[in-house]
């Protein structure tokens, strides 16, 4: 995140400060949308990423102090609980495709799970070669873009090496130059297989 | 390089545009969880302050007991001063001399009974009037 988000706050929210927790979204909750929607992409549209951000803000009501006394960083420490509940998500979803594939046809024409929802045309290219790269890359690419965090921030969430995860941050940047050069999403896939 | 910048801005552009429909006020069930903690912390407070003011009333209560201060309709407790009996013996002596006769005497000590000093009180006290 570009604005600073002090410890303070996150304590201040967990205490049922109003203007904490309405300053706490204001800062955070608008990039953790786009973070779940860049995750969810195939399944899930803007009310779904909501509510993966709205359970994740939650959750910093029901934990302990000293959990939130453990938090190195309040953006990455969020970013990670909305990747984690977007991956829950996105797994629960696809179970219940798997269990009912002719309602998702419905949904789609409904608006809202579609792989596009709540993204202008004029990225189209940019999320099919995002949805191409492996899911180790297309994350670290969300959390550096959509989310707005640093490498650092990126490490801490992903409980990663700083310099692993710039290496793979270059390395999905490469394929994305390919993937748009050569037109063909799926070479980029083979590519990184 | 500028190939590199532009898909970079055009990564945060994404980025943007995807955040671009966050509703501006936080979610209502975060909100009324935030009024629910608050609620919480004021009780969790209230409680905490209680407790603090009944151990302060203890810790009063028995250091009064412990330094004898009176409770409500009792009289405060008297010091007792401790005299050893020749004192006694003495402050009767020097407060009434005409009583000489009748004062009592010291107890003799191991030098008197000894025979080393022979002088009794009453006897220098004589002297004094004299």
């Amino acid at each position: 995140m570009h604005e600073f988000v002090d410890h303070a706050l996150l304590m201040r929210t967990a205490r049922g400060d109003d203007a904490a927790a309405r300053t706490l979204w204001a800062i955070l909750g608008p990039r953790l949308i786009a973070l779940a929607k860049g995750l969810m992409r195939s399944h899930g549209g803007e009310a779904a990423a909501l509510d993966v951000v709205q359970t994740v803000f939650c959750r910093v009501l029901d934990a302990d102090r000293s959990t939130l006394a453990d938090v190195k960083d309040v953006a990455a420490w969020l970013a990670r609980g909305v990747r984690n509940e977007s991956l829950n998500h996105h797994r629960a979803m696809r179970r219940r495709d798997l269990n009912t594939r002719n309602t998702s046809l419905e949904s789609k024409a409904i608006g809202g799970h579609g792989p596009d929802a709540g993204v202008g045309d004029s990225f189209s290219e940019l999320n099919a070669a995002l949805d191409a790269l492996p899911e180790s890359l297309r994350e670290i690419v969300l959390l550096k873009h959509a989310a707005g965090l640093t490498f650092d921030q990126i490490a801490i969430s992903l409980d990663d090496n700083r310099s692993t995860i710039a290496s793979r941050y270059a390395k999905a940047l490469k394929l994305l130059r390919e993937g748009a050069r050569n037109g063909s999403v799926k070479e980029t896939r083979e590519v990184c297989t | 390089m500028s190939a590199e910048l532009d898909l970079t801005a055009r990564l945060d552009a994404l980025g943007r545009s995807l955040g671009a429909s966050a509703p501006l006020e936080p979610p209502a069930a975060f909100m009324q969880g935030v009024k629910h903690q608050h609620k919480v912390t004021m009780i969790k407070k209230s409680v905490l302050a209680a407790l603090a003011a009944a151990a302060v009333i203890a810790v009063v209560l028995v250091a009064s007991r412990q330094h004898g201060t009176p409770e409500k309709g009792e009289k405060p407790p008297v010091p007792r001063r401790l005299e050893l009996p020749a004192v006694g013996a003495m402050r009767s002596i020097v407060n009434s001399p005409d009583d000489i006769d009748e004062a009592p005497l010291l107890p003799a000590t191991d030098a008197e009974n000894e025979g080393d000093v022979p002088l009794r009180v009453k006897e220098w006290r004589k002297e004094l009037v004299d």
